[in-house]
């Protein structure tokens, strides 16, 4: 398990992570999901053992990250714009990593670029930036480490990798407990993958928790009213927000779907259905509570 | 399955595997290396031993002692005295250094480097040695090549290994060092640019730093005794770029220089490797990684180069302090502004700090003050008579002659003024005198610094006051009347204190490495160079011990008023302990002149145990005398008086081209440096003139007699050869100055 501890971090004089506490549990895909300079990447380079939180702690099964070689060998970091040694062909590559990693299967590693049909002998300079990507997660793969972190790593990708790179994942966590910890803005890639989800916004983390639960404890409900309803007129629902077209009211509320529902129908709608809410939407509607608005971009 | 073979497990201190990836990933530098080195040994070696080996020289000298021609080719290319590899190892040490830890200065580098399971001391060992081996490697082998080279032509045996080696080992520890500092500027800086430029100003802050301390008691102490300050050896001691110039230019560095260089470069390695390890890895690409440290480098920097812009106002400005401050101002402020554009990587930031640039340039003049006022009253302070322990003189103008090639009694093997003890004074008698000489020279000081010789009436004078409380105080004074001290350094002189410690014969009686190369007598030109060499043993001892008896007893009174009727010449043998390093890739002739010294010693005519000594080794003695009767004729050259010129001197020339255009003689240029000619030959006139006037070069081995320069002689006499040929030799001679 990664524990993160009150975790602070500042840069020339802007906070970029302001006291983050989460739990990453060991075999489980944890999604970090941030608004634009939420600190996600921040995050995973103090997991990564590459920046020194200021104060707080990262601890994985216990050990502290930073300058930590064993436990460095049990997690591989591939970064946002990740850095290839020039005239480097993946062959080469992985001839690197096998006397980095101890674990580093040289015959998996063979056999994934082989199926991911990329060249073994060509530098990887030349190739694309999905490519380069590619050649990245195998070599994470391949390491046979026991966490990886991916920085934006889906981005860049065709929709049959990424459903090729999603499977390999699905597949390691299964047959090995890797932990993958993937950080991105496409929320629709990581609902499908993702089993908790991490929520940071302005470095501090919003929520952090089983998508599941956290898909259980939001809701939208579309309803009808004759007369055009207002926050207020729902006191004892905890309503992130609320949208109004005519006497059709959209809400997307926090609580157990009973719960809202009952309360909603003592106000007799004349029109009442519960809508599942993809993870953008929780994301816009966690955001919006703290004022994140896409309204106000626009205005 | 597992990759465990290829597994290089890179947890220690060190790891072979990264070291090799790093040389492998920055192949281009050891390559260009090579390529330098080669042109630099091998192929210089082959050029050389080819111009050895046809005699093909540029100069004659060189062809005929083409040995001493391969010595010197051999110590320029194997020795620690190669400028030109010298130059390469510089070169190559700073780029090697802004090379090996590039990675720091790139994010997506950073986050790769960093987030693999490797120790950074592992990382920094496994770069740092590839950084070594990228001027190892190259280095041995086009050494090899030349060593080989150098064999391939039959000169082999004129090669000394051992020295060989040693010499390479030093260049190398140079290269060492210079790059280890690079090293340690990588750990302080995010950028390549800001790394180059920080690596460059540190390679030379020391230096630079020396010179504002110079510039400023030189120009702002002329009491200062400059010699105290160890200016050369300070700047050379300051930077591993001065020291590693100085041991190119002196072809010298010793076993405890080694040793503290090897401490220093010890001690940069762990402030390198300290600096790593709390290095933050979000610092790439920033100018400085740890931002506290940018007052620090800014300042000194401003600093600087606003002291030396304003010294160079200073001196343009002929010593205005106005211009001094302009200066200052100027330099600080545009070098500020550098500073944090450059730190900012942003024009915009020009503007930062300015109240803070101001406060610093306000101070820096402001601290100026001090010296340029002497608010610490360094030129008026002069010790109490009661707190000098013990004192030492010494006057430009009257020691000038002692020192000199002429009357060199006093050349030691340590001859500084600081170290040496052979201007000591303690003796009640002679500090009063030395005492006395200070305080004139302090109140008549001046201002500025004005050299002299000893043709001046007014002489520098420098003392050093050695206090009861054990601390030494060294002034250097300016403008002395001459006139004013003489008695009292006459007293000095003269006295017996002052002779057993300046006069260095007296410690070579016995030794055996000694040797008579010439006994002189100005009264006639005849050799003894053969006899004085060929003295014996006991002849040398008993000639040295009359020297010393008769210097010590001739009295003060007597030796102002003589002069020296000869001289004898003694080369003196320095002891090898003494000798200059023998770190040299050939064996060194005997000949070398840096390993003996000349001392001439003048013989008085009270010199009675010293001709004695000369006439028991076989030395006519009745030479040394003036024989007036066999003089042939005196021939007076006078100077003509300024008052007796009765047509001008430009009209001299215009005169003398109408003569030349008619025919006529030609008038003398009559100028007041001119001299008329009269041949003597009356014997009575002669005689007089015999006794009453001096061989002119026995005024050179006196220290104070000085000849007219109105009048002299020019004595001659013939001689007829026995196949009938007439020849003269001349005597040139002089009254003494009353």
């Amino acid at each position: 398990m990664i524990e993160i501890t009150n975790v602070n971090k500042t840069f020339h004089d802007m906070k970029a992570i302001d006291n983050i506490t989460a739990q990453i549990p060991k075999g489980s895909i944890f999604g970090l999901i941030g608004t634009n300079g939420a600190g996600k990447s921040t995050l995973l380079r103090i997991i990564a053992g590459i920046y020194r939180p200021d104060s707080g702690s990262v601890t994985i099964d216990g050990e502290p990250v930073f300058e930590n070689i064993q436990i460095k060998q049990r997690f591989f970091y591939i970064s946002d714009d990740q850095y290839f040694f020039s005239n480097i062909t993946p062959k080469e590559l992985a001839v690197y990593y096998s006397q980095i990693y101890e674990k580093f299967e040289m015959a998996q590693f063979k056999k994934l670029i082989q199926n991911f049909e990329l060249p073994l002998d060509k530098k990887i300079q030349n190739f694309s930036k999905g490519m380069k990507k590619q050649v990245s997660i195998i070599s994470a793969i391949a390491a046979h480490t026991d966490y990886i972190f991916c920085d934006e790593t889906f981005d860049g990708l065709d929709p049959v990798i990424r459903q090729g790179v999603k499977s390999l994942f699905a597949a390691e966590v299964t047959e090995r407990n890797l932990t993958p910890i993937i950080a991105s803005h496409n929320l629709r890639e990581l609902e499908d993958i993702c089993d908790r989800v991490g929520l940071l916004h302005k470095g501090g983390m919003l929520l952090s928790c089983d998508l599941d639960s956290m898909k259980l404890g939001i809701h939208k409900i579309q309803c009808i009213f004759k007369e055009p309803q207002e926050k207020i007129d729902f006191p004892e629902l905890e309503i992130m927000s609320l949208e109004r077209r005519g006497s059709l009211h959209t809400l997307t509320v926090r609580g157990e779907s009973e719960d809202i529902l009952s309360k909603i129908s003592a106000l007799n709608p004349l029109f009442m259905e519960i809508l599942p809410l993809t993870l953008e939407e929780i994301f816009i509607s966690e955001t919006e509570v703290t004022g994140y608005d896409v309204k106000k971009l626009l205005l | 399955m597992m990759s465990k073979n290829s597994y290089s497990n890179p947890h220690g201190w060190f790891s072979l595997f990264l070291m090799k990836d790093c040389c492998k990933r920055t192949l281009w530098a050891p390559a260009l290396y090579f390529v330098a080195l080669f042109f630099a040994l091998p192929v210089t070696a082959i050029l050389s031993m080819q111009h050895i080996h046809n005699r093909q020289f540029l100069f004659e000298p060189e062809a005929i002692n083409w040995v001493a021609e391969l010595h010197r080719r051999l110590a320029f290319l194997f020795g620690t005295g190669n400028g030109f590899l010298g130059t390469i190892f510089v070169i190559t040490a700073f780029v090697s250094a802004l090379t090996v830890f590039f990675y720091l200065h790139k994010k997506k580098r950073v986050d790769f480097f960093h987030s693999l399971p490797i120790k950074r001391e592992t990382f920094f060992f496994s770069h740092y040695i590839a950084g070594i081996l990228f001027i190892l490697i190259p280095y041995v082998l086009n050494l090899v090549v030349a060593v080989i080279a150098v064999f391939s032509f039959g000169y082999g045996n004129y090669l000394s290994i051992m020295s060989l080696v040693l010499a390479a080992l030093q260049h190398l520890l140079f290269y060492i060092f210079i790059y280890t500092l690079g090293i340690a500027t990588a750990m302080l800086t995010g950028n390549l640019i800001v790394h180059g430029l920080l690596f460059s100003f540190l390679l030379i802050v020391g230096p630079a730093l020396v010179g504002i301390y110079y510039l400023i008691v030189s120009n702002f102490y002329p009491l200062y005794y400059l010699d105290s300050f160890p200016f050369v050896s300070m700047v050379a001691n300051s930077s591993p770029l001065a020291k590693y110039i100085e041991m190119l230019s002196t072809d010298y560095l010793s076993g405890i220089e080694i040793f503290i260089i090897i401490a220093a470069l010890l001690l940069l390695i762990l402030l390198g490797l300290l600096l790593y390890k709390k290095r933050p890895s979000d610092c790439a690409g920033l100018a400085l990684a740890f931002p506290k440290t940018k007052p620090f480098f800014q300042w000194l920097i401003t600093l600087v180069i606003s002291i030396y812009m304003g010294f160079a106002f200073y001196d343009l400005g002929r010593e205005s302090i106005a211009w001094l401050c302009f200066g200052i101002i100027c330099g600080g402020l545009i070098t500020s502004r550098i500073v944090e554009v450059v730190y900012a990587f942003d024009f915009r930031a020009i503007k930062k700090n300015l109240l803070g640039t101001a406060i610093f340039l306000g101070l820096t003049c402001g601290l100026l003050f001090i010296p340029i006022y002497d608010l610490t009253g360094f030129n008026d302070y002069m010790p109490a008579k009661d707190e000098v322990a013990a004192m030492k003189i010494q006057a430009y103008g009257p020691y000038e002659k002692l020192e000199s090639p002429y009357y060199s009694y006093s050349i030691r093997e340590e001859n500084s003024f600081i170290k040496s003890n052979k201007y000591l004074l303690t003796t009640e008698e002679n500090l009063a005198a030395a005492y006395k000489i200070a305080t004139i020279a302090h109140e008549t000081r001046t201002e500025t610094k004005a050299y002299t010789s000893r043709y001046d009436e007014k002489t520098q004078v420098l003392i050093c006051y050695q206090l009861t409380n054990g601390k030494k105080v060294y002034r250097e004074y300016y403008g002395v009347p001459i006139r004013d001290i003489k008695s009292e350094l006459a007293t000095i002189l003269g006295s017996n204190e002052f002779k057993e410690n300046y006069y260095t014969f007296h410690d070579y009686t016995t030794a055996a490495n000694t040797e008579f190369t010439r006994l002189h007598f100005f009264e006639n030109d005849i050799n003894y160079d053969y006899i004085v060499k060929n003295f014996n043993r006991n002849n040398r001892i008993a000639i040295l011990e009359a020297l010393k008896i008769d210097t010590l007893a001739m009295p003060q009174a007597q030796w102002e008023q003589t002069l020296p009727i000869g001289y004898l010449r003694l080369e003196v043998e320095i002891p090898t302990a003494v000798s200059e390093s023998t770190v040299k890739p050939y064996s060194l002739p005997s000949y070398s002149s840096q390993n003996s010294y000349t001392l001439s010693l003048p013989i008085y005519p009270c010199y009675t145990h010293t001709m004695a000594a000369l006439a028991e080794a076989g030395i006519r003695m009745t030479d040394a005398e003036p024989h007036a009767a066999q003089v042939d004729y005196i021939v007076e050259h006078k100077k003509i008086k300024q008052a007796e010129i009765s047509t001008p001197a430009e009209d001299i020339d215009s005169i003398n081209t109408d003569a030349e255009i008619l025919g006529e003689d030609i008038k003398p240029d009559q100028t007041s440096n001119s001299m008329t000619e009269r041949t003597i030959t009356d014997r009575r006139e002669i005689s007089e003139i015999m006794s009453s006037t001096y061989p002119m070069n026995a005024f050179d081995y006196h220290p104070f007699a000085e000849y007219q320069g109105d009048t002299y002689y020019t004595v001659y006499f013939i001689e007829k050869s026995t196949d009938g040929y007439e020849y003269s030799t001349t005597i040139d001679r002089a009254y003494p100055q009353k």
